[in-house]
């Protein structure tokens, strides 16, 4: 994308506004306020007809269709296979439409090339990504496997995000969707700040108990959307600890920053208010979305690597390599603008500064 | 007299030219064909075969602009378009005498990823059906079916590596593609590097035009289109079914085709509410068009030219006329009008006072003065002969030249001949250098068949073609000394059908300030009766368009374009194989983390054996700033977190030593 142009719409929003109940952020109980969540997806709809004159001159009637849609980034991408992309674009993310799509995220195809028993071996780029076959000795998260099925229906799930009483099946559907705790709710369902959706920290190896909150853009509407969570304060972009990897910059500072280490306090961390706690330009989704497919969500909230042996640092050599990885590029070509509209003057045709494509 | 210009100006002239270069074509021309790429005719060519002199190549691209890496899902042939290429080979019939018709099919191998290509299976494969008219699209009869088109070249492991097609390479998914059909025609439909080349950024900066020293860019580098390629006998195109070899000379008037190419799509499409494929219906609707390179893009104005690329060349092109007569271009070549305007057009000024008589600008009377005069008896500008399609009124002056180059061709006949021979009267009979009549007018890319192809390794080939011939014609001892017929190199090229190499933008701008015009006799403002290569012409003939040739090679053979530029190119990343980095490595490992750090970092290491550790701290001067001894450790992972807040900010080098050896380095950036 280097040296090319979009069209962007871009539009500044008083938090009052967005907010169900008009509230601004002065008026949030704290940083994670749960009232404060929003679901954002744009999309591009036409006339349903289109009539060519004789002399190739449209006429357009009919009622506009859905033709293109985007909530979560990569999702159709490289989450939904070739043969449903077009059905996903023109589906509203709404009255359960999603749902034939969740298949997709609970078993992802990204999965298989970061599983050595599955594509893994022939997709050497990401040899750095390997997802958790026996986390904590006992979860294999891979494709096919149960995840955290196997904790189904334990006493040991009761007042957890996992339990069927209060999130119903969605998490914990069968024995062979392990992504749907972790995957599919990062797309569908956003995250509440509940066990065991909270940071390893002060959890003592036990991922099922309270840790320390990091995320709660936690609204339920089962379709693909971008959540946020308007409460929470923005990183400042000069911020040493401004990091475009979001959220998983957020929870590895709540691991292991002294700051923020110490206790299960609400605290504010730096990239709280990173992708996929909504999205900032300069997140990196492409890098944080692989990582999250190899199992860095889960790492984060105590599921460690298979190569922790329960004592000593979780830190292992998978993790480490994990949030190691990087896609590529990690950053635009250009820098973006401190103040509204954010983005970027567009390239002049005459004399944009070249860049050698290859 | 014969030899009009003395032998240093012809070495002065002929260095000039060699400097030329051109523009480009068809691209995004119009504002509806602009949001419809698949169907967006970009480029045509019809040229000799430089390889068999009894085949002609037809080349018609669409699709402008992909990206090589443009994926996932990569442009290619639409489904629901008829792509078509039309040849018109006499005036005894109306329209169109032979027409090919390509539309591709496409299938997905397996549906259940989201790459294009996996595993020896491929998505969007796109394969076409051939038809041929020989009644003028009357009757069709498929000539090839199944024919295959290549997949993009998205990059190595799609290719050649066993997770993809596993192929010996690219080339050889382009040569599998090469077809002949049941009727003798070579055929190749497939992803090509876009032949095209123009500063598309300056020339449409209103008229924008520079130099290469001064950053002329070819705004289509590296980019690809879709070409379909056609090589057809001779004998299948000419009207009477003859060979090269039965013609009476290498302008036989009986061997010119007109060819122009389109797009149509059906007039009706509904749009699936659950993201199907469209349902199309009605009849089919030409929405793109092209013949003469530049037509749409630099002639028709903005508030015509959908209506252009809409419209049927034969019934309907007489009313674009207007547009050839007084050239919106001619304006800024023009210092009464806007041609102080233009500073990138500069050197171009068409004649205000050739032979001092004639004033070409826009509303001028061109040649009409001379109209019914007994002088041009005989001549293409007998009304007698030709009609009033050259000389229509007193204030036309293009329609003499620039009208009959893109509407009828140029027919061997006074005053069209290379003023060589002329003795000063543009009138008088001179030496042949192109006939392509046809006098459909309408817009087609006229060619001669029978003229033989230059070289590409001739020394005089040139992209500037016809323009190219008549400096030699005027020039060039080996033809300026009398009016015979020869071949002279070039006489191939643009607007003698157009090749590959032509710089077609150079040689239009060249036209339109008048270039033509000069070779037949009528000399620029500057001209007093000594040589007519005067400080004007030069002007005019060292003038480019700033981009001058394509940037990359053409194939010598066909399809003669060359391969699509690649998607990834460069070094493929892999990271080490064994994800449990370093337990079967003996050197061990070592990775730091958090990296970029600002108080503390710490390292993960692994010993194959036990060893005595350190690991030592440097700058990328190479100088140690610190080391860290952790005495003797076991084999095993180890960690170590290390307080580095005294450190400068900056780039260092964390170095794993063991038993005194040096095993592993990572970089670590400090911050703060």
């Amino acid at each position: 994308m280097a040296r090319y142009n979009v069209h962007s719409i871009a539009v500044k929003i008083p938090i009052g506004l967005l907010q169900k109940d008009g509230k601004d952020v002065s008026q949030a109980a704290n940083i994670l306020d749960g009232d404060f969540v929003i679901g954002v997806w744009a999309s591009a709809s036409r006339r349903q007809i289109k009539t060519l004159s004789a002399t190739g001159v449209p006429a357009y009637s009919g009622n506009f269709v859905q033709v293109s849609r985007l909530g979560m980034p990569l999702t159709n991408e490289a989450v939904i296979p070739l043969g449903s992309k077009d059905k996903w674009n023109a589906t509203t993310p709404y009255n359960s439409n999603d749902l034939q799509f969740a298949p997709f995220f609970a078993n992802p195809e990204l999965a298989l090339y970061m599983d050595s028993s599955q594509f893994g071996g022939a997709v050497p780029s990401l040899n750095d990504l390997r997802i958790q076959t026996h986390s904590l000795g006992t979860y294999d998260f891979r494709n096919g496997k149960p995840g955290l099925f196997v904790l189904k229906g334990s006493p040991a799930l009761a007042g957890t995000a996992l339990d069927d009483a209060i999130f119903g099946t969605v998490l914990l559907p069968d024995a062979t969707s392990p992504r749907a705790v972790d995957l599919l709710p990062i797309f569908y369902t956003g995250v509440p700040n509940l066990a065991p959706y909270q940071l390893a920290t002060g959890k003592n190896n036990n991922v099922l108990a309270p840790g320390k909150p990091f995320i709660n853009n936690f609204l339920p509407t089962l379709g693909d959307m971008l959540r946020l969570n308007m409460a929470v304060p923005p990183t400042p972009r000069n911020d040493p600890n401004f990091s475009s990897l979001g959220i998983i910059q957020a929870a590895v500072l709540g691991l292991t920053n002294p700051a923020y280490n110490g206790s299960t306090m609400l605290q504010f961390i730096p990239n709280m208010d990173g992708f996929p706690n909504g999205r900032r330009l300069e997140d990196d989704v492409t890098t944080i979305e692989l990582q999250a497919v190899g199992g860095v969500a889960l790492a984060a909230i105590g599921l460690w690597y298979d190569d922790f042996t329960g004592t000593g640092s979780p830190v292992t050599n998978k993790l480490v390599r994990t949030i190691s990885f990087k896609s590529g590029p990690t950053t635009n070509d250009t820098t973006f603008r401190t103040s509204f509209p954010y983005v970027q003057n567009p390239w002049r045709g005459y004399d944009y500064t070249l860049k050698a494509r290859f | 007299m014969k030899k009009i210009i003395n032998i240093k100006t012809l070495l002065l002239v002929l260095m000039l030219c060699i400097l030329q270069a051109a523009i480009a074509s068809s691209h995004r021309e119009a504002p509806l064909i602009s949001n419809d790429p698949l169907a967006d005719n970009t480029d045509l060519y019809a040229f000799k075969s430089p390889t068999d002199a009894e085949k002609i190549i037809l080349i018609a691209n669409y699709i402008p602009f992909e990206h090589p890496a443009g994926g996932p899902n990569w442009y290619s042939f639409g489904t629901n378009i008829r792509y078509e290429i039309h040849i018109d080979n006499k005036t005894s019939t109306a329209g169109d005498d032979i027409v090919y018709r390509f539309t591709f099919q496409q299938t997905n191998e397996d549906a259940s990823t989201f790459f294009n290509i996996r595993l020896g299976k491929q998505n969007i494969k796109t394969t076409y059906t051939c038809e041929r008219s020989m009644d003028g699209g009357v009757t069709f009869t498929a000539i090839k079916t199944g024919g295959l088109v290549p997949p993009p070249d998205i990059g190595p492991r799609s290719v050649q590596s066993a997770v993809g097609l596993n192929a010996p390479g690219y080339q050889s998914l382009v040569q599998s593609a090469i077809t002949t059909a049941t009727t003798g025609e070579k055929i190749f439909c497939g992803p090509v590097d876009d032949p095209f080349f123009v500063d598309l950024g300056g020339a449409f900066d209103v008229g924008g035009f520079r130099t290469a020293a001064q950053g002329a860019r070819d705004g289509l580098a590296k980019f690809n289109c879709h070409s379909i390629v056609l090589e057809v006998p001779v004998s299948t195109l000419q009207k009477d079914a003859k060979t090269v070899a039965q013609a009476a000379n290498i302008l036989d008037g009986d061997y010119v085709i007109g060819v122009w190419a389109s797009a149509s799509r059906p007039q009706m499409t509904t749009l699936s509410t659950t993201g199907a494929a469209p349902a199309v219906s009605g009849n089919w609707i030409q929405v793109s068009r092209l013949g003469m390179p530049l037509t749409n893009e630099a002639v028709i104005p903005i508030g015509t030219k959908d209506t252009w690329n809409g419209t049927n060349p034969y019934t309907g092109d007489g009313a674009f006329v207007p547009f050839f007569r007084n050239p919106e271009l001619a304006l800024y070549m023009d210092n009464s009008a806007f041609g102080g305007a233009v500073p990138g057009l500069a050197p171009l000024r068409i004649q205000s006072n050739s032979l001092g008589a004639f004033d070409f600008r826009n509303g001028k009377q061109g040649l009409w003065p001379l109209k019914g005069t007994a002088a041009v008896t005989g001549t293409a500008l007998d009304d007698a002969i030709f009609g009033t399609i050259l000389l229509p009124n007193n204030s036309s002056p293009r329609a003499v030249d620039i009208l009959p180059i893109f509407y009828t061709g140029v027919p061997n006949l006074r005053p069209y001949q290379l003023a060589t021979g002329k003795g000063g009267n543009p009138l008088a009979a001179g030496k042949p250098w192109v006939n392509n009549f046809l006098p459909s007018l309408s817009d087609a890319l006229r060619l001669n068949m029978a003229v033989p192809a230059t070289p590409r390794t001739d020394p005089k080939f040139s992209s500037l073609g016809l323009v190219q011939a008549a400096v030699l014609g005027l020039t060039d001892p080996a033809y300026n000394g009398n009016t015979n017929l020869q071949f002279i190199p070039n006489m191939d090229g643009f607007p003698n059908g157009r090749r590959l190499e032509d710089d077609v933008t150079t040689i239009e701008l060249q036209a339109v300030s008048g270039v033509a015009l000069a070779a037949i006799g009528l000399w620029y403002d500057d001209f007093t009766g000594g040589s007519p290569v005067t400080p004007d012409l030069l002007s005019v003939l060292s003038f480019n368009a700033g981009v001058t040739k394509n940037d990359t090679a053409l194939k010598t053979s066909f399809p003669f374009v060359q391969n699509p530029w690649r998607g990834f190119t460069g070094a493929s990343y892999a990271a080490p194989e064994n994800p449990t980095l370093g337990l079967s490595l003996p050197e061990g490992s070592l990775l730091a983390y958090p990296n970029p750090f600002t108080t503390s970092v710490t390292f993960h290491y692994k010993l194959a054996t036990a060893g005595d550790v350190k690991i030592r701290f440097s700058n990328v001067s190479g100088q140690v700033v610190k080391e860290v001894s952790q005495g003797t450790r076991p084999a095993g992972m180890h960690y170590v977190t290390v307080n580095e807040a005294r450190l400068a900010t900056g780039i260092y080098f964390a170095r794993l030593i063991v038993n005194g050896k040096i095993y592993k380095a990572v970089q670590v950036l400090k911050t703060l």
